[in-house]
């Protein structure tokens, strides 16, 4: 990722859902993260079109998991976060916290 | 192969996405039942098809939608103004407009058989065509071939090679 190119939204706040979740990061569990820490509902495309341009940028990259009877016989596709990854994150949450400090009126201090 | 299945065919080209995607759709409707599972599709709809939009060539797709259409816009013109020196009830102008439409048929073949040489299968896009083409009739002229250039300019256009991991 280049200097100056910053995470959108949703993908910061996949990214930070893959690193929480560890090795159970796969598409549902992902979507049900969001929705649990970040009340945020987005649906299975969104998420994976969202990691599939991550992918992309090798921010995350992926590897095929377990498959069970009620996934029809599917793998899971298990996504991790690269060290690229890492630092894109810290670099936009940086700049987020960096706009947002000794703001009065937010109500985050 | 399962409507869902079928959906995502069409939408997704990676089948390493597809393949998972559609083994968390199962998962979910395991969980919550069939409707919960058509809810999810639904709601995945846009995104699939942005992406899908995205991943296509755009310039290639672009300039297959202006070679396509410029020149039927140009014919359209002509007519039009043809038709305006010839003092004609507006009733009797309609089947020459319906008939201006039926050049835009082997454009749209010309699409849809891009499509299928990609690889994607067009059975839904078969079914788009002829319906697109009825609404076409309906609608006043000019609507019809701005219908006709979107129609193109979505779903048109060469696919990049993909890059899977795992």
């Amino acid at each position: 990722m280049s200097r100056g190119e910053f995470l959108g939204d949703f993908e910061q706040l996949i990214l930070l859902a893959v690193l929480r979740l560890d090795r159970e990061a796969y598409g549902l569990g992902i979507q049900q993260e969001l929705s649990a820490r970040a009340g945020r509902e987005a649906s299975i495309g969104a998420i994976y079109t969202t990691l599939d341009r991550l992918e992309q940028k090798q921010l995350v990259r992926s590897e095929l998991g377990e498959s069970t009877a009620e996934r029809g016989g599917r793998a899971k596709r298990i996504f991790t976060v690269t060290p690229a990854g890492k630092a894109a994150l810290r670099q936009s949450i940086g700049a987020t916290r960096a706009m947002a400090d000794g703001l009065k009126g937010l109500g985050l201090a | 192969m399962s409507a869902v299945e079928r959906v995502l065919q069409s939408l997704v080209t990676s089948a390493a996405l597809r393949e998972a995607m559609l083994g968390d759709l199962a998962e979910h409707a395991a969980a919550h039942g069939a409707p919960a599972l058509w809810r999810e599709v639904g709601r995945s709809l846009p995104s699939l098809l942005r992406a899908r939009l995205l991943e296509a060539d755009m310039l290639a797709t672009i300039s297959l939608a202006l070679i396509t259409v410029a020149p039927l816009l140009v014919m359209e013109l002509l007519c039009a103004y043809t038709l305006s020196l010839v003092p004609l009830k507006a009733s009797a102008a309609r089947p020459v407009w319906f008939m201006l439409t039926v050049p835009l048929l082997p454009a749209m073949l010309a699409t849809v058989a891009a499509r299928a040489r990609a690889g994607a299968p067009a059975l839904w896009m078969g079914a788009l065509f002829p319906a697109a083409l009825l609404a076409s009739s309906a609608l006043p002229w000019p609507i019809a071939y701005r219908a006709w250039a979107v129609f193109i300019i979505t779903f048109a256009g060469r696919r990049r090679p993909r890059r899977i991991s795992a």
